[in-house]
């Protein structure tokens, strides 16, 4: 065969294979799309940003998230866009048909990509590998990184063009290299900015390798000659830079703009992708082995291709470099690279993603040479055609099945929580004026997003965490509020201010989708009042102003203009340009010389790249399927403890009664009848599993005694449990010996318990005006009956008893303002310590922490607002209690009896304490881990410090429902120590 | 090329041909007396008004259009008597632009304001200095304008003083109902023994210091002190009693004692 009849095949062939890819895309990513979309991290993200467009182009000002910021803090044509195809079509449709479309052109870019390497047929294996990428399908399907895509895609077309300038020197190039790296930057300004280092650079360094004869030099000449070059073609490299640099700011100047006068001063949010790998190995398989996969396998050969060729050089510097700085903290190297600042700020897996495009054409390469090359040829003449099929045949098919898994990884490794149908959300929102206050969700996950998508309400929280601006949030290293659990402490402590200064941010109603938060809402004075038909429940809070209205962000118009037009004209003019070039300037091969595909590889790298593939692929399979069907849990009394706490955590009931001693006599409904009637309460209903320690107390042949210390992360605070149990070994397995049960039967065989309910009638008017005066109902009155202000050495508080006056229940919104000395001012509101809702003449007491030196505190404005409660008064069972005073501390025993017809969940108790003058020093709440049953009694025994807190004689000024009030002072110097159940009641039989 | 152009320039051309329709509300003002409530628009293209809508608290209302000259003149339809607050004046035009002016109105007839406090809406809590909002009720529902632009509600607030107050007879009390302060004398008293022996207690009825029986749902806390040992037990009145059966694990003796609020039953010694 010819050269030109090979040129002509291997162009007609390259193409086919294009068209394959093409329609490989449709045929797999356009359909699974739509339904990993909503496991995805940011597809939600995407769509809200789109929806801002579709709904206000022109104004950047986005208030619905984190009380408002400006949408020019993300480049606008990818929200632009498919806020255009919303028009069309639903949002999840409009993101889908966006993404495959930008897949396609991403397909493209990587086929005209290749050809500056290889010839058609290679290119057309590489868009087939395009399709195929596990960092591709990674960074579409689990964390729906669209801009990403876009910003890529653009890049990898622009390119060519910028080599054909470089080499031939042509204007058009350069106006259509400009033209898709203009998209590129309206698209994602970080692949912008790192495109320039990583992928142009490169490819102008190529573009004069191509110039030069670089056979026969060495290497230090031949950089001399690259250097020779660069300066004859200085003109061109400057104007394309300088160029490239002004359309670069210049495109998106309000997003420059946005980041010099709001530059973001946060704490970092941990990411997996910054961790040391070796460490965090979970972080290591998500961020760095799924998406490098193949390209770990073909290290070898992808290694050997890119450092063979002298015009490669700069690409292999990229690759390696990108491999590395994606390797995140498992070496030093990408922090001293990047710096302290930049490492915490960017998301390291993105290098990787870099890395992976890089080597897509050298993969491409080898894979050709390995099914139709000489590859092939030398395996054939080893091990027989037949061979050589088999091993391609068993290492596609491995790495195909590992393709499915990353396709399924949001449902093999939930990142999210389970899809929540949002209409019962929007109608509650719509109805009767709700969204005059802001919201909060918990436990949506990136649902939140969707959520906001649909609405117009305001949320606290949000999920860009770039325009976060408040300091409840910046301050910490907490990425949203709505999955503060998996945070730590730092994220808990962000919610609970949230939660408790909610009348500064006008927060009035929480969605909780995760029973988990539901001890901190009741005890920081939110009330449940309906669940959802899509079961979550609605938690309020009462005596909230409603939004103020807010002082949009300036920006002149002339900006806003631009970021409406700008981005949108861009990419209509890079289509026109494309047109023109396709009918006028489009030339069948661009590199400059023809490329000598010299199809020949080591031994080595021969064998290891094409056994290492198959060897990873199958051992994943093999891993997983040993993990899932032949693991043992239970060869040692450790590891058997241990596992039956895991599935205990995941509540896998069934599992976690197959670790205790076969016996006919435990069976699985005994279990769980036990389970039942003993477990429940704070721990472990309300907690999530921290760690758990083991202590071998006794060890046998047969017999172990295991001490289990286990740590427990709830929405209230850590809790630390300790069992003892006992083990058995039996056939070389070691089971739980069941606890010895204890019934505890009432006396009572029927409870009775009855109650005097309240209903706020409401609206006699059906009006949709909030303020029509019929549906004034007034404001119950409380009176304060004891209020001191407390110092002690490290902290000083406000306490104060707490008296509803009033026919009617009374929910009420405390609040202390601190004046200071230097003439600041503060506003401080009631934590955990204090009972929000009051029956009708029912007394509590409540605390008021503050903050700043107490001798600094010139005087303090306690202020009340209350309003009408329907429910949450009742507070508990009967309590009886039994102090016993010791030299600086008191113990506590308290029998509390669940009078109720249902459990108390969480009980606990308001403990106040006086002085010897019956005034006021301390009040502070206890929750116990462990529930009552209705008609059964617990002990709760405390041993609590006794308070050094001395009265201050700071000036007071007592305020309630805006009218001055005087403090009744009641002195109690009978009793030093009053106890008031304080009970979180979880059944929703009335809500308490 | 130049048919791409061409397509361009003439989607260009097609897209700016209509201009937009500008509304303008005349006699535009804050607050507008409903009893001869016209308003007055003009716009560039009279015949382009479609209809005009009032929307208030209560309702929407079509209003009734007629051109007059230069401007529309919308007017409530006869019959129709509009609740004054807030509002809304939309009008839409046939090319489906709309313009909306937010107004709010009242009816400004002569009226006396009268005043509904009444002994039957003020808590005689003896306890506590008294703080009720009391406002008197106009028909214009108390809106009044403020520097000629906002309306805003008025309130009037009585001083903190107690007072008493008698209904008046022969007069119809719409909205008016008896709310009772707190009880002023609580005696506790054991009730007989029942067959089965267990300890009953019950309070005297009780009445505030005007007479009322206290609500139902009034918290009441039995404190029984035995020894060391302080018992708990939250129960609320029914009927202004408070009963309690003292279960049988509780053995003598023991006091008892009965809160409500800031007010103390006697104490009752139990051998």
């Amino acid at each position: 065969m010819s050269q030109i009849e090979k040129h002509t095949l291997s162009n007609k062939s390259g193409r086919l294979l294009l068209l394959v890819a093409i329609c490989l895309v449709l045929l797999t990513h356009g359909i699974i799309l739509y339904f990993t979309l909503p496991k995805t991290y940011d597809a939600y993200v995407h769509m809200f940003f789109a929806d801002h467009y579709s709904r206000f182009w022109f104004e950047p000002n986005e208030y619905r998230w984190y009380t408002g910021f400006l949408t020019t803090s993300y480049p606008p044509l990818v929200h632009q866009l498919i806020a255009l195809i919303s028009k069309v079509f639903p949002y999840k449709i409009s993101f889908v048909i966006y993404a495959v479309v930008v897949y396609e052109v991403l397909v493209i870019g990587v086929y005209r990509f290749t050809k500056l390497f290889f010839n058609k047929q290679i290119a057309g294996v590489a868009a087939i590998l395009t399709v195929l990428s596990t960092a591709l399908i990674e960074t579409v399907h689990v964390y729906g990184q669209v801009p990403t895509i876009t910003g890529m895609a653009l890049l990898l077309n622009a390119i060519p063009f910028i080599y054909l300038f470089i080499n031939k020197r042509k204007p058009f190039y350069l106006i259509m290299a400009l033209s898709f790296i203009a998209v590129v930057v309206c698209s994602h300004h970080v692949t912008a900015i790192f495109g320039m280092v990583f992928f142009i650079a490169p490819a102008i360094f190529m573009a004069l390798s191509d110039q030069v004869v670089a056979e026969g030099l060495s290497f230090k000449k031949y950089l001399w000659s690259i250097i020779l070059q660069a300066f004859k073609t200085w003109k061109q490299i400057v104007l394309f830079g300088s160029l490239t640099i002004i359309l670069a700011i210049s495109l998106i100047l309000p997003y420059w703009l946005w980041s010099k006068n709001d530059p973001i001063t946060q704490v970092s949010i941990p990411h997996g992708s910054r961790d040391n790998f070796f460490l965090h190995p979970s972080s290591g398989l998500v961020f760095y082995i799924i998406p490098l996969i193949l390209i770990i396998a073909l290290l070898f050969a992808v290694s050997y291709l890119l450092t063979r060729k002298k015009r490669n050089i700069g690409w292999a510097v990229s690759f390696f470099l990108c491999l590395l700085l994606g390797s995140g903290g498992t070496t030093p190297l990408p922090k001293l690279m990047l710096g302290e600042t930049a490492f915490n700020i960017l998301t390291l897996d993105r290098f990787g993603f870099w890395a992976a495009i890089i080597a897509i054409p050298f993969m491409a390469k080898f894979i050709y040479s390995f099914l139709n090359g000489s590859v092939k040829d030398f395996w054939v003449r080893r091990i027989g055609e037949r061979y050589h099929f088999s091993l391609a045949a068993i290492s596609g098919f491995s790495y195909l099945v590992f393709i499915v898994f990353i396709f399924h990884l949001g449902s093999f490794r939930p990142l999210q929580p389970k899809e929540i149908e949002i209409q019962p959300i929007l109608n509650f929102l719509n109805r009767d004026d709700h969204m005059r206050w802001r919201f909060l969700t918990l436990g949506f996950g990136d649902q939140m997003a969707w959520l906001s998508t649909n609405t117009l309400a305001a949320s606290v929280d949000g999920n860009y965490h770039s325009a976060r601006r408040l300091p409840e949030l910046t301050s910490r290293p907490i990425e949203r509020l709505e999955n503060a659990k998996f945070a730590g402490d730092p994220g808990l402590a962000s919610l609970k201010d949230f939660l408790t200064q909610a009348e500064k941010y006008n927060l009035k109603y929480v969605f909780s989708n995760d029973r988990y938060y539901d001890p901190l809402l009741f005890y920081s004075g939110w009330n449940r009042t309906v669940r959802l038909e899509n079961g979550s429940m609605v938690w309020e809070k009462g005596n909230i102003s409603t939004i103020k209205p807010i002082e949009p962000k300036p920006m002149a118009d002339s900006l806003k203009l631009m970021w409406g037009i700008v981005p949108i004209s861009v990419l209509v003019l890079c289509f026109l340009l494309t047109f023109y070039y396709l009918k006028y300037y489009k030339e069948d091969e661009y590199v400059l010389k023809s490329i000598n595909h010299l199809d020949v590889y080591p031994r080595i790298i021969i064998y290891t790249s094409s056994l290492l593939p198959l060897f990873m692929f199958t051992a994943f399979i093999a891993y997983h399927t040993w993990n899932i069907l032949l693991t043992n849990e239970k060869p040692s009394p450790t590891s058997t403890v241990k596992n039956f706490y895991n599935h205990l955590d995941f509540q896998s009931f069934e599992k976690a009664h197959t670790f205790f001693k076969p016996d006919p006599t435990y069976s699985i409904h005994q279990y769980l009848l036990e389970k039942s009637i003993k477990d429940g309460g704070l721990l472990p209903t309300y907690s999530k599993l921290k760690n758990i320690k083991t202590n071998v107390l006794k060890s046998g042949k047969q017999k172990a005694q295991i001490e289990v210390v286990a740590n427990w992360n709830t929405s209230v605070g850590p809790h630390k449990s300790t069992d003892t149990l006992e083990l058995v070994e039996q056939k070389g397995n070691w089971y739980i010996l069941p606890p010895k049960f204890e019934a505890e039967i009432p006396f009572e065989q029927m409870l009775k318990y009855d109650f005097t309910l309240f209903k706020k009638v409401g609206k006699r008017i059906i009006s949709s005006f909030p303020t029509v005066k019929d549906d004034k109902i007034k404001k119950p009155f409380i009176a304060i009956t004891n209020l001191e202000c407390i110092g002690t050495d490290s902290a000083s508080y406000v306490v104060g008893e707490i008296l509803n006056a009033d026919n009617i229940p009374v929910n009420y919104l405390a609040y202390a303002i601190a004046y200071y000395k230097d003439g600041s001012k503060m506003k401080y509101y009631p934590r955990m310590d204090a009972q929000y809702n009051l029956a009708p003449k029912a007394v509590s007491y409540f605390k008021i922490p503050l903050e700043g030196n107490k001798d600094s505190i010139e005087n303090i404005e306690i202020g009340f607002s209350t309003d009408v409660s329907e429910r949450g008064y009742i507070p508990g069972g009967t309590t009886t209690y039994e102090v016993a005073h010791q030299d600086d501390s008191f113990n506590l025993i308290v029998d509390m009896y669940n009078v109720l017809p249902v459990d108390i969940n969480v009980p606990g108790m308001l403990i106040a304490e006086r002085n010897a003058k019956g005034q006021l020093v301390n009040v502070q709440s206890y929750m116990h881990h462990k529930s009552v049953k209705s008609a059964q009694q617990i002990q709760m025994n405390k041993t609590m410090r006794k308070s050094k807190g001395k009265v201050m004689s700071i000036p007071t000024r007592l305020f309630v429902n805006g009218a001055e009030r005087k403090v009744d002072n009641k002195l109690d110097n009978q009793n030093t120590i009053s106890v008031v159940p304080h009970c979180f009641i979880a059944q929703e039989m009335y809500f308490h | 090329m130049k048919i791409y152009i061409g397509i361009l320039c003439g989607l260009l051309l097609v897209s700016c041909k209509e201009s937009a329709t500008k509304i303008l509300w005349m006699n535009q003002a804050p607050l507008i007396d409903y009893n001869d409530a016209v308003f007055k628009i003009e716009t560039s293209n009279n015949g382009a008004i479609e209809n005009c809508y009032v929307y208030t608290g209560l309702q929407g209302i079509k209003l009734l259009h007629i051109t007059n000259g230069k401007y529309i003149e919308a007017r409530v339809p006869k019959g129709i008597r509009l609740f004054a607050g807030p509002a809304t004046l939309l009008i839409q035009t046939k090319s489906n632009h709309s313009a909306l002016f937010h107004f709010v109105g009242a009816q400004t007839f002569n009226y006396t304001a009268k005043d509904f406090r009444s002994p039957k809406t003020l808590i005689t809590d003896s306890s506590l200095t008294q703080q009720q909002l009391i406002y008197s009720l106009s028909r214009s529902r108390n809106l009044k304008i403020v520097n000629g632009e906002a309306a805003v509600e008025n309130w009037n607030d009585i001083a903190p003083n107690q007072k008493t107050y008698f209904a008046q007879e022969n007069k119809k009390e719409t909205t008016f109902y008896v709310e009772a302060g707190s009880s002023t004398d609580i005696q506790l008293v054991m009730d007989t023994i029942s067959m089965d022996k267990q300890l009953r207690f019950r309070s005297n009825k009780l009445l505030d210091k005007y007479g009322n029986t206290i609500v139902d749902g009034t918290r009441a806390v039995l404190f029984i002190k035995k020894g060391r040992k302080k018992i708990r037990v939250e129960t609320k009145t029914k009927n202004g009693i408070v009963q309690y059966a003292v279960p049988k694990e509780v053995k003598t003796p023991f006091s008892l004692v009965l809160e409500i609020g800031a007010s103390r039953s006697n104490t009752l010694y139990i051998d």
